[in-house]
């Protein structure tokens, strides 16, 4: 650029976008300093937009009546408004895209002129497309504003009353594919100014252009990446780009490829990068920031609840709480709410549930306090402003930083928050009326939305941008990647609010594929102008194969495509990462010894994990590990299995012997069905919600009162018995431990012996008592019990017979109901086979000898527990939650050998 | 390749005539692609834009690699014509076309776009996006990665409507049915969202017609009576009909076999009559389907001895006739079959319990599928099901193609379709839409190739019944013709004769496009043969020694060696299935690559990392914690841990913090713990924070992790974990550990492809590829059945009716005859479809083909004797078993020879329970910035200043009275307006501007209050008024640019606007920056000092930069409007 053919003091430089007006600038600051200035007159240099409003002034200072402006942002929620509230809308799936999408149309409109949309009778679209037009254009009249694409055509008209007061020599710089708007304006500044038009330098010798391909997408950006890193390492004063197609979708892949080539070291510590060398195009968006997430959802408590995910996050994340202690009992709580299948919270319930829960949320009582003294202010209507302010002063006094301190970053992107949502205010201008402090808010989020977050920082050698910034800009080098046959040119979309006809009479954007073309040519061409520029592609996309961009085979005739490839995908300081001998194998199958106070929980279960695999139930017995729990939406198989066990102990404790069953006419049978299972489901009903439906209760009543029949039908065939017990609490001993145990049902039979008989509403096997390990220890465990209980009482009536003589599931399940299990002879219980009869039974044919037998057993694996042994078995890969913790995936390999081999693998 | 014409040559030259409409069977290895190329090419010479011809591809690749192929031959076609006669024809057209192109100015060389090659989804989505609101999706929608999800809260919905006038009865109803298992209706529906194009078209039309769907059920039967005529003659035998009436004579009225009672001859092969079809059936077969080898008297022969006189002799013979008769009978191919699909039909009645369930299912299926519109809309997302449905109703609304050209730009001309097989109902109507109104003979053409034999994606809905259906009508009326290909360029003879001859038998007689039967097509080699090409079929059994896995790893190696650089793959029917093969090529070092193969989840090091990433997206999760304690990166012995949690129980924060003070805990312990302290206190502090990617990323590392690694290689799968949790919060935060656990759960370790001698892939995502040779390893093993869904549905089309059938889900423990007549049907087309999947697999292979099994040995201690497990239907070892048996039983033979007579085989699995971590003295290497920082303290002095935050806006309106203050002075002083103007129009300009400034009237006000105030006291200002007279070298608004040196000692370029200059009689510059605010009441003394406080700094700076530029003596000076004060600053 020569500058020194135009006096600063006297030009206007006016470019497509705001970043070429930067350029400019710098470019302007360079040659100045070259020349040895200290202090120069500005350059005045400005964005299109940027110069309509400067003209709009000079016109408004000249005396010209005009229409109010608009912002963009007002323009823009005015259309959107009017667009969300139409019929034809209500029932679409991406209301918000509609909205963007009719908007751009509007845009395109203005821009390119056109005022006869010429919409296909009977076409939905372009119909509705039209009648927001014009009652947009309408809407706009009747209060006097004046939308920001419109202006320029206003200006257009009223000429004279603004041309003089612009300089003398006008420059244009970077109008690729201007409008039509521009090109009228600039065509007619040309009658009384000097225009001139810049354009950035070709050299023809193309030697400082490179192509090159790499396999796939992500190693040309590391390739990309390595480069600018080279040529940073050289000279960290020089100005570089990496240009990226869809730069949005690749932005944080690449930062980390940054991170990582450049500063593994601060990535490592964790360190906050405030000055870092390189620096996106694009901003973030301001919404996702993780401080402003969390306020935006706390913000909705002050006129609705909370969903489940909404309350997760306030839980969890650590802002909001002022001291480490109250958020580790917000995370406590938050498993409470996990847990729940209630998706929607209260405020209310929020206070009910956290006050129950013994837990101190501050935001919580801050809303609460906050709306007590401040419900006026809330349920009344309003101006949008003053809701905002309100929103402002919640936030000024709430404590949303948590307990760290909060690193620049954040409170950049606090401040940003702040001020965006000061800026919301412009919207009152568009917006009819007062509202109500919800509907504030939403409109409040919808204006966050397009905000977004830039973090300062001092201006960084290496630039990574999209294609469109990269227009009219130069660098030291740059290096554009994927540059595809998709991407250059682009695929044309054609706006759908737009007839196709109209597209094409006015050559619009997206109207047709040969403007693509054109689009892209100036595109490289621009980049062509870089003093050095490597072009690279993709041969695959994952299974895609991908092609270089045609144009490129015409721009670059005599060029090849170099092949590349990384040596190592891998950051660099990895591959140079000392890794023999760095890792010790050892044992640990042997915990601490159970201590004196070790009090058993959970009963039965500690001895068939013990029984499987004792790390297991180290893990779980020991360290007391358990997962997350989750409630079910209905009734559960186990809520199933409990309401059958208190049905039957109901019943039970009534009948008490069979006879009194025999006796029992059927009516009266089933009204003692029907009333015991009422009985029991509305106890449940308590706390399975979805019992409180009668509809529900009444299906899952029948199902009961089935079950409950079926199993006594089944106890009516047997021999004659009396229930002596339900529900029974013992406590056994077992090698010093004691567990706590309830047995089902313990039966007397004629001669006097037990049995005793455990609930199943499942289907268990008789396998579960035989194999080894012992899988349902529990039934074994209650005939030690009672074994023992009957060798004490020493019965005074000398017929009776002692002892247990069999231990029994009973299925009770729709499939069947029938008793399995072991007895001391046969044909005690239909089904029932004696322990000598059944043929893979590991024990002592001799029942009473059996439960000894079972005795040595259970003293034995809770012996191991309690010396805290551990070892993984090859049961331990049953335990689903502690794969991780034992390896598991892993334990097929020999890991002594990899470990101590010390051979180098790959 | 040989110059020879292939015997279908006129077939391949008709298929690209222009002005035709086909429908191309294509067998494996026929050249397809050339042809739908050579066919595009054709099609472009005669069309106005190029755009007129679309081409479907079925996935994106494909249609990639389409267009790939179109460009290269349009580059081709730019060079000399070639020599070969299969090239000379692509070279033709293309040269054809590269005139048209240049006729034309299309510029197709410069952009592919023009070349519509797409998938269906794609161009649903364009039309869609096309039509925002007549498709109703309102613009692009993005595509749901969580679609399960979406239906899952559809489903759950159900839950707020029990109480539902409505909807509660039926939900209720349907609980019921299924044992009030809440969650599993909920799922069963959620499961069926994802199948909604197809039942919301039947529920479409509106209320529930039983007659319609009990007439299906008649159609069904009819075309099920219809496959016996080929039978006829058979039944028609006089001994079958004699025996009849003769058993009918003993049978009670209510025997159910009674129907025969009626028979007097063979009744006609018509629905009307299926009862008494059914009682013939039940007459000839065992329940499990085969003609019996006993009579008896349940059917009415009474035993020899209970009869009597002339009976006892009829019934003799005819008992023994019969008996031949059924043992001929077994021996026809089919007949039993079709006998026992007569004998299974059900009654064409629905019971009122059946209609019930019915008609609540399919209120629900309304009802859900409305609210995953909601769910949809609330997200702004959706599935492709829903582009697909959207497409489909904006299609809808054009009944002229001319209309649907306006809309879209460009007309359509010619249609193709590849992979035509696997064409969904839904896509199918798509693609009638799109042809809508076509007329045959108006020049526009439709092309659809594929191949029956070859479909395969029935779990995607592909429905090859539809390219039978098209093959013997056309599409929506559009007549296309027939072609069949049967050159086969890829395989040898050897494999072509194998082929050939096995699955002529193993394919269906007949095609039915019902249960998507489809019969062989003969394929002819053009390859030459070789000695060394064969096809061969391995036998093992699960001998420890000798096992498949192993054998194969031989065979494997040797093919190697004898055929270097030829490619070898193996093709597996699941994932799993080549585990095995894995280890033992491994082990006999060949190099494989097994893309998407191995799961990541069975990998250490990545759990290492789920279990980061889960305690620190929730410091509770105890289980996390102590599996990373446990983990190599830390490695604490459970004594330890045990010390530990006796200590601060389960507040694992407090471990980090105070372990020193834990008894027991040994030095070595208290070393890591603090390393990892280290660590993860400042991670756990930025959770919740600082992307969670980074986090375990820093973590990791900073741990050690490289270290920690059993295996190099596994590097590269921790960094696909970084790579996919930057991803995943890319889209979604927070993130979730179900969504992380979910997303790695589908990560394949990734492999190095270049090298490898072997490719081990799924026969699906082998199709269409070609190896030298094939291995089949494993085709015993079944695959599971499908499961159970609450409404299985057919649609058909008999008699040029389309019929439906329609079955909900049986209660549990009960069978419906309705639902599993559904269920057979859904079974038959899954077994002809394993036949299809075993004819792709082996049609892969150029010169070898390896098929082997691995059968399980049993012995049973009783006989004391060996046997081997069955094959099971559902294992494609089940189509080869007529042809192989004796192989196997040969082999079977063999083997037990040499096998000891004992059931005990120790099969007890190598494990080691051992562990490992990183020595606690290890030196983990220091990491360093590769690139330093520039100079970093002087940076951090000038770090920004976390200032006090400003809550207040109040200061707005002080703002824009600034602005407009500014502006008209300006204006006075350049002398473009004056005072005296001002006043004269009442400050009008000013309030105008305030207008656009200001939201509202009161601010307006109050705002134009005080700019007006400011305004007329710089005119009754003697300071105000020399400010803005005319001066020598004056200056407004002057804009500087110049070079500062910020704190670090860097040059900075900063503007700098001075409000208002000159240089005064007595030469010296003033520099004026002009202050409107406002202050009230006393203490205006401090107000002011304090502003010239504040500003001084700022005006030292612009005294500093004017010097640069004038040299004249400099004065500086505040200037309050709204205070009438002057304050000059430089002293
Ligand atoms: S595997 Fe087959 S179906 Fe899948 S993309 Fe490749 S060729 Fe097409």
């Amino acid at each position: 650029m020569d500058f020194s053919s135009i006096d600063a003091e006297q030009s206007l430089i006016i470019t497509a976008s705001q970043r070429q007006s930067r350029y400019l600038r710098d470019e302007f600051a360079a040659q100045q300093i070259a020349q040895g200035l200290d202090v120069w007159p500005s350059l005045k240099v400005m964005p299109w937009n940027a110069f309509i409003n400067y003209c709009w002034e000079l016109a408004q200072e000249s005396g010209l009546d005009m229409p109010i402006r608009l912002s963009s942002n007002q323009g823009r929620h005015l259309w959107q408004q009017m667009v969300a509230s139409s019929d034809v809308v209500e029932p679409l799936l991406n209301r918000k895209q509609t909205q963007n999408l009719s908007f751009d149309a509007w845009r395109v409109c203005q821009q390119w002129q056109i005022e006869h949309l010429g919409a296909m009778p009977g076409d939905q679209d372009q119909e509705s497309f039209a009648e927001w037009f014009s009652t947009f254009t309408k809407d706009l009249q009747s209060h006097g504003w004046i939308e920001a694409h419109q202006q320029a055509n206003y200006l257009l008209k009223n000429l004279p009353s603004f041309a003089e007061q612009l300089p003398n020599t006008i420059v244009t710089y970077g109008f690729q594919q201007p409008t039509p708007q521009q090109s009228t304006l600039i065509e007619l500044l040309k009658d009384s100014k000097d225009v001139v038009n810049w354009a950035l330098e070709v050299s023809a010798n193309q030697e400082h252009v490179q192509l090159c391909s790499l396999p796939d997408p992500s190693q040309e950006l590391i390739a990309a990446v390595r480069w600018a890193k080279q040529k940073l390492l050289k000279d960290s004063e020089q100005t570089i780009a990496i240009v990226v197609p869809e730069l949005e979708q690749k932005k944080s892949y690449i930062e980390r490829l940054i991170y990582r080539e450049f500063y593994v070291g601060d990535l490592v510590q964790g360190k906050e990068l405030t000055h870092p060398l390189h620096d996106f195009s694009i901003d973030e968006s301001l919404l996702q920031q993780p401080l402003v997430a969390v306020v935006t959802d706390w913000l909705t408590l002050t006129y609705q609840g909370l969903s489940k995910k909404q309350l997760q996050h306030l839980l969890l994340s650590p802002y909001l709480y002022n001291e480490q202690e109250s958020h580790w009992q917000a995370t406590q709580f938050e498993l409470i709410v996990r847990k729940s299948t209630k998706a929607y919270y209260s405020i209310e319930d929020l206070l009910k549930l956290s006050r129950h829960h013994q837990v101190k949320l501050p935001w919580l009582t801050f809303v609460d306090e906050w709306l007590k003294q401040n419900s006026e202010a809330l349920s009344a209507k309003q101006g949008f402003k003053s809701h905002i302010a309100v929103v402002l002063k919640l936030l000024a006094e709430v404590h949303w930083t948590g307990y760290h301190s909060i690193t620049s970053r954040e409170y950049q992107v606090q401040q940003t928050f702040i001020e965006a949502i000061k800026s919301a205010q412009s919207l009152q201008k568009v917006l009819a009326g007062k509202i109500n402090f919800a509907k504030s808010i939403s409109l409040l989020k919808e204006h966050l939305e397009q905000q977004t977050f830039h973090q300062q920082q001092p201006k960084a050698p290496l630039q990574i941008m999209g294609m469109l910034e990269a227009i009219g800009i130069t660098f030291d080098a740059v290096w554009l990647v994927g540059a595809t046959d998709q991407v250059l040119p682009q695929k044309a979309t054609p706006n759908p609010f737009i007839s196709k006809a109209i597209h094409r009479k006015f050559d619009l954007p997206g109207s047709s594929h040969n403007r693509e073309v054109e689009y892209a040519h100036s595109l490289l061409q621009s980049l062509l102008a870089n003093p050095e520029l490597v072009i690279s592609f993709a041969e695959y996309d994952g299974e895609q194969e991908q092609m270089m961009s045609p144009l490129l085979k015409t721009l670059l005739p005599n060029h090849t495509v170099h092949k590349q490839t990384l040596e190592s995908q891998l950051p660099g300081e990895l591959t140079e990462w000392p890794i023999n001998g760095a890792l010790e194998y050892y044992g640990d199958d042997k915990g601490l010894t159970v201590g004196e106070h070790y009090a058993v929980k959970g009963g039965t279960g500690l001895l068939r994990m013990q029984a499987a695999s004792p790390f297991d139930a180290y893990l779980r017995y020991r360290l007391a590990l358990q997962p997350f729990e989750e409630d079910g939406l209905g009734i559960s198989f186990m809520d199933r299995g409990n309401l059958f066990h208190k049905a039957m102990q109901i019943i039970w404790t009534r009948l008490e012997t069979q006879s009194a069953l025999l006796e029992l006419s059927d009516d009266a049978l089933e009204g003692l069905v029907k009333q015991t299972a009422q009985f029991v489901l509305n106890e449940a009903a308590k706390h399975i919600y979805l019992l409180q439906n009668q509809a529900f209760m009444d299906v899952e009543a029948k199902r009961l009162e089935a079950l409950i029949m079926e199993s006594l039908d089944l106890d009516k065939k047997r021999e004659p018995f009396t229930v002596i017990g339900t529900e029974v609490p013992r406590e056994v001993e077992l090698a010093g431990l004691k567990f706590s145990i309830i047995i089902d049902r313990i039966d007397k039979l004629r001669d006097g012996r037990l049995m005793i008989i455990d609930y199943k509403t499942g289907q268990p096997t008789l396998m579960s008592l035989l194999r080894d390990p012992i899988a349902e220890p529990q039934l074994l465990l209650y005939a030690i019990s009672e074994q023992a209980i009957s060798e004490q009482s020493n019965s005074d009536s000398r017929d009776e017979k002692q002892g247990v003589a069999g231990i029994v599931f009973m299925q009770a399940h729709l499939k069947a109901c029938k008793y399995i299990g072991i007895t001391s002879e046969n044909d005690m219980l239909e089904g029932v086979k004696a322990l000598h009869d059944i043929k893979a039974n590991p024990y002592s044919d001799d029942f009473d000898e059996a439960i000894e037998q079972w005795k040595g057993m259970l003293e034995e694996i809770a012996e191991s527990f309690k010396n805290g042994h551990a070892d993984i078995t090859e049961y331990s890969g049953d335990f689903t939650d502690h794969l991780a913790i034992s390896r598991w995936s892993e334990r097929g390999e020999s890991l002594e050998a990899l470990v101590n081999g010390g051979e180098d693998y790959e | 390749m040989s110059n020879l014409l292939p015997p279908d040559h006129a077939v391949r030259s008709q298929a690209i005539k222009a002005d035709e409409s086909f429908i191309v069977q294509a067998p494996a290895g026929a050249g397809k692609t050339s042809l739908l190329t050579q066919r595009i090419l054709n099609l472009l010479t005669t069309v106005e834009s190029p755009e007129e011809v679309i081409a479907i591809t079925f996935t994106r690749k494909a249609a990639a690699e389409m267009r790939h192929r179109l460009v290269e031959s349009l580059l081709f076609a730019q060079g000399a014509e070639p020599q070969q006669a299969h090239e000379k024809v692509t070279w033709q057209l293309a040269r054809q076309v590269l005139e048209r192109d240049a006729e034309q100015e299309w510029h197709l060389l410069q952009n592919s776009h023009r070349l519509r090659i797409t998938t269906i989804d794609s161009l649903s989505s364009m039309i869609a996006n096309q039509m925002p609101v007549l498709s109703s999706l309102g613009g692009s929608l993005s595509i749901t990665n969580y679609s399960q999800e979406s239906y899952q809260r559809a489903a759950e919905s159900i839950l707020n409507y029990l109480d539902d006038e409505d909807y509660g009865t039926h939900i209720l109803k349907l609980l019921a049915h299924l044992d009030n298992q809440v969650e599993k209706l909920i799922g069963l529906l959620a499961q069926m969202l994802g199948k909604r194009d197809q039942w919301l078209r039947l529920l479409g039309a509106g209320e529930l017609d039983i007659d319609i769907l009990e007439d299906g059920i008649n159609q069904i039967a009819q075309m099920r009576l219809e496959r016996l005529s080929n039978f006829q003659s058979k039944l028609e035998n006089s001994a079958l009909l004699s025996a009849i009436h003769f058993a009918s004579g003993f049978l009670d009225a209510d025997h159910e076999l009674a129907p025969l009672k009626d028979i007097q001859l063979l009744p006609s092969l018509d629905y009307q009559n299926l009862e008494q079809w059914k009682a013939i059936a039940s007459f000839c077969l065992t329940k499990s389907g085969t003609f019996k080898k006993q009579l008896n008297k349940k059917i009415g022969l009474v035993a020899d001895g209970d009869l009597e006189g002339e009976d006892k002799k009829v019934g003799k013979a005819l008992k023994a006739d019969l008996k031949e008769l059924f043992a001929d009978w077994a021996e026809i191919p089919d007949f039993a079959e079709s006998l026992a699909d007569v004998m299974s039909l059900p009654k064409a009645v629905y019971s009122p319990e059946q209609q019930e369930i019915l008609y609540s299912l399919l209120h629900l299926l309304r009802l859900v599928s409305v609210e995953l519109t909601v769910d949809f809309q609330s997200n702004a997302e959706a599935d492709f099901i829903e582009i697909a449905l959207a497409a489909d109703r904006a299609l809808g609304y054009f009944d002229e193609p001319s209309e649907l050209a306006l809309k879209l730009d460009y007309q359509i001309s010619h249609l193709l379709v590849d992979e035509f097989q696997d064409t969904s109902f839904t896509q199918y109507q798509l693609l009638s839409k799109l042809i809508a109104g076509w007329q045959p003979g108006e020049g526009r053409t439709l092309f659809l190739v594929g191949d029956p034999m070859q479909s395969i994606y029935r779990f995607r809905e592909a429905n090859v019944g539809l390219f039978i259906k098209t093959q013997q009508e056309g599409i929506n009326g559009f007549p296309v013709t027939p072609l069949q290909l049967t050159a086969n360029f890829r395989s040898s003879p050897s494999i072509i004769d194998w082929v050939n001859r096995r699955f002529d038998k193993v394919f269906p007689a007949n095609d039915d496009a019902l249960l998507g039967a489809v019969s062989y097509s003969k394929a002819e080699a053009m390859k030459p043969d070789n000695n060394d090409h064969f096809v061969k079929f391995l036998t093992n059994f699960d001998q420890a020694e000798k096992n498949e896995a192993e054998q194969l790893a031989q065979e494997i190696r040797q093919i190697t060696l004898e055929h270097p650089g030829e490619s070898i793959a193996v093709l597996v029917r699941g994932r799993s299935h080549a585990q095995d093969l894995m280890s033992e090529l491994r082990a006999s070092g060949v190099s494989y690559y097994a893309k998407d193969m191995e799961y990541l989840t069975h990998k250490s090091c990545v759990n290492d990392l789920i279990l980061l990433c889960r305690l620190l997206l929730h410091p509770q999760d105890s289980l996390a914690w102590v599996g990373f304690f446990k983990s190599p990166l830390v490695g604490i012995e459970l004594s330890d841990l045990t010390h530990l949690h006796q200590a601060f129980s389960h507040q694992f924060w407090t471990w980090l913090e105070q372990f020193s003070s834990v008894e027991g805990l040994s030095a070595e312990v208290k070393t890591r713990l603090e390393l990892v302290s280290e660590v993860i206190t400042p991670a756990i502090a930025n959770s919740g924070r600082k992307p969670l990617s980074q986090l375990i990323e820093s973590m990791w590392l900073a741990l050690g992790g490289p270290s920690s690694l059993l295996n190099q290689s596994e590097l590269r799968d921790v960094y696909a974990v970084f790579e996919l949790l930057l991803e995943l919060e890319q889209k979604e935060w927070p993130i979730t550990v179900e969504r992380i656990g979910t997303a790695v759960s589908e990560l394949f370790a990734d492999q190095q492809a270049d090298a490898a001698q072997v490719e081990i892939m799924t026969m699906h995502k082998s199709k269409g590829l070609e190896f030298d040779t094939v291995i089949l390893p494993s085709l015993q093993r079944q695959k599971r059945s499908d499961d159970h869904q609450l409404l299985l549905w057919e649609e058909f089309t008999a008699e040029d009716r389309t019929g439906y059938l329609l079955a909900p889900i049986q209660a549990a423990e009960q069978k419906e005859p309705i639902y599993q007549l559904a269920r057979d049907i859904q079974s038959k087309k899954a077994t002809f479809e394993d036949a299809r999947l075993l004819y792709v697999a082996a049609t892969r292979a150029k010169k070898r083909l390896i098929l082997s099994c691995e059968l399980k040995l049993k012995f049973d201690e009783e006989k004391s004797e060996w046997s081997y497990n069955s094959i099971d239907k559902r294992s494609l070892l089940h189509y080869l078993k007529p042809h192989y048996e004796n192989v196997i039983e040969r082999e079977f033979n063999s083997v037990i020879e040499t096998l000891e007579t004992s059931s005990q085989r120790d099969e007890t699995q190598a494990l080691d329970t051992g562990w490992y971590r990183l020595k606690s003295h290890v030196q983990l290497p220091s990491i360093e910035n590769q690139l330093s920082l520039i100079q970093k303290e002087s940076l951090e002095q000038e770090s920004l200043k976390q200032e006090g935050l400003d809550f207040d806006w109040a200061s707005d309106v002080a703002r824009v009275v600034g602005l407009v203050v500014h502006k008209q002075l300006e204006l006075i002083a350049l002398r473009k307006s004056s005072f005296e103007q001002l006043d004269a129009t009442d400050y009008q300009v000013v309030k105008n501007q305030l207008w656009e400034l200001l939201d509202s009237e009161k601010e307006v006000t109050q705002a134009f209050v005080k700019a007006k105030q400011a305004l007329i006291n710089v005119q009754s200002d003697d300071k105000g008024q020399w400010l803005l007279k005319q001066h020598q070298d004056e200056k407004c608004e002057w804009e500087l640019t110049g070079t500062v040196t910020d704190l670090a000692g860097k040059t900075l370029v900063r503007n700098f606007i001075i409000d208002r200059s000159f240089v005064d009689e007595q030469g010296t510059r003033w520099i004026v920056d002009y202050k409107t605010g406002d202050h009230q009441g006393s203490e205006l003394e401090q107000f002011i000092q304090a502003e010239v406080e504040r500003y001084s700094p700022q005006l030292k700076q612009y005294q500093q930069l004017v010097q640069k530029v004038d040299a004249r003596p400099i004065k500086t000076a505040l200037y309050f409007p709204l205070l009438k004060q002057f304050v000059e600053i430089s002293g």
